[in-house]
């Protein structure tokens, strides 16, 4: 009886009702997905078992290959640019001591601005009659073309991405300054008698020292790369012609505009396993002794 | 149509303009004309009502060489059904009939609405329609009347076809646009789209004309 009511079981009481909503929001609906990958089911009707061939399809699917394509240069673009201007910026905001937190709070702001906000704001920007280039271009101004680069489909990727990179960024500087704050003063002191240059000591004294925040946001942007929705769905759906198309929105088309649940179901589950992938190696890492 | 700029100036700008814009540009003379359905006679009349400007419509013109009689799109765009499994399918039926046979109730709604759909399959004449409708919908009205009665209908994608094909007829279009792949490839895969569907069962039956 005592076992009932024991400190380790009172703390599993108090858990419970967290771990019933999860199971029901997310354990479930995750299995049932999983399930449904080897079925044809259409979301209503009956639902047949089709063993595979659901993912035989989609390894001969142009649409999925060019969104796998798309998630590939999304996750290399993001674990890039954002971290590079991050980084240089949350260093450079260390040595500011005056207004270092109106900077703080620029950079952040439009990490708290909501998504369909961000993409209204920058679609307007670039809106072919009341946008900036096109008011420019009416004063006489030709710097840019009066074409949204969210509607070619040389550019839409990019230019999603952009936005989406610039509500992103400022998440990072916030979370790289703090690990900053964290480092030392007397190193940064040493490095100085040993006249090493400002880039010397952000490359030998910051950057390892702030190494365990630098690989969690790799892991995020890395996780956070692969259901990449919001902003896509947003501005280009994933168009024009798929030029935009990434894993998410091919899985959301394909289950509410084609009624394929069985289908996307499939490329839900190979998000699944690439996620899943992807924490194992960070796991494995950590088991080595990484500090991540 | 699309390269010579028919399309809002590109095929760039016509991804980018929303329904406001497109209304806006008709209303103030920024284009010349709306290549739309008839759901549009509500928002068209809106726009044009604080301006001297009118507007008016015109059926499809048939592109293909030659040409031919100027074509009415007209489709069922809309099912009303009632489910095989109801448990009072007469009562369904009764209530679909009141919908479909009172031409009062279709006729005030395009008068309040300058709406122009759900009027099959009454047949309307000119005498039939309030004074205070706007002349285009009036003249909607009595033509859809003719043609349909004539059985001068289609239909629509967005209802009858198979969800599959149904959205690959217009997304995928944008990819022959784009010159990604040819008409051949769009239409091998339509193909094979309906091919499945059919597999499955999932072709919608249609009403006897």
């Amino acid at each position: 009886m005592s076992i009932f009511f024991s400190k380790n079981s009172i703390a599993w009481y108090f858990i419970l009702p967290v771990l019933a909503v999860h199971f029901m929001v997310v354990a479930l609906p995750s299995l049932l997905s999983l399930a449904l990958c080897l079925t044809d089911w259409n979301g209503f009707g009956k639902i047949n078992y089709v063993g595979f061939e659901n993912f035989y399809e989609l390894f001969d699917d142009r649409y999925f290959k060019k969104a796998v394509w798309h998630n590939i240069i999304w996750t290399c673009l993001f674990l890039t640019v954002p971290i590079a201007l991050a980084l240089t910026c949350a260093y450079l905001l260390t040595g500011i001591t005056k207004g270092q937190m109106l900077f703080r709070l620029c950079f952040f702001f439009p990490y708290m601005l909501a998504s369909i906000i961000s993409c209204q704001i920058w679609k307007y920007i670039f809106h072919p009659l009341y946008g900036l280039p096109a008011w420019l271009n009416s004063k006489g101004i030709d710097l840019i073309p009066a074409v949204s680069p969210f509607t070619m489909k040389e550019t839409s990727l990019y230019a999603v991405a952009f936005v989406d990179g610039w509500h992103f960024w400022g998440f990072l500087v916030v979370i790289y300054i703090t690990g900053m704050y964290q480092v030392d003063n007397s190193l940064y002191e040493a490095a100085d008698i040993e006249g090493a240059t400002k880039f010397q000591k952000f490359r030998f004294v910051t950057l390892p020292l702030i190494r365990p925040i630098f690989i969690f946001s790799i892991m995020i942007i890395i996780i956070w790369s692969i259901p990449t929705f919001d902003y896509v769905w947003i501005l280009t759906q994933g168009g024009p012609a798929y030029s935009s198309e990434v894993l998410a929105t091919n899985l959301y088309s394909q289950a509410f505009d084609r009624f394929n649940v069985g289908y996307s179901s499939a490329i839900g589950t190979l998000m699944f396993i690439y996620t899943i992938f992807i924490v194992s190696i960070f796991g494995v890492l950590r088991k080595l002794g990484w500090e991540i | 149509m699309v390269d010579d700029g028919y399309w809002s100036g590109s095929l760039e700008n016509y991804y980018a303009l929303g329904w406001d814009d497109f209304h806006a540009m008709f209303a103030t003379r920024g284009a010349a004309m709306m290549t739309i359905g008839t759901w549009t006679f509500g928002a068209t009349a809106a726009g044009f009502a604080d301006s001297s400007d009118e507007w008016d419509w015109a059926p499809f013109p048939v592109l293909r060489d030659g040409g031919a009689d100027a074509a009415y799109l007209l489709a069922l765009g809309t099912t009303m059904s009632i489910n095989a499994s109801s448990g009072d399918p007469d009562a369904a039926a009764k209530v679909l009939d009141f919908i479909f046979s009172n031409k009062k109730v279709v006729l005030d709604m395009a008068a309040d609405f300058n709406f122009g759909e759900f009027v099959v399959p009454l047949y309307f004449s000119a005498d039939d329609i309030r004074e205070d409708v706007s002349p285009q919908v009036k003249r909607y009205l009595v033509e859809f009347a003719e043609a349909t009665g004539k059985g001068d209908y289609g239909y629509t994608t967005w209802t009858f076809w198979p969800a599959d094909p149904g959205v690959h007829i217009w997304k995928d279009m944008e990819v022959v646009w784009a010159g990604d792949i040819s008409v051949e490839d769009y239409m091998y895969d339509h193909q094979k789209m309906w091919d499945k569907a059919r597999k499955k069962g999932e072709l919608l039956p249609v009403g006897a004309r």
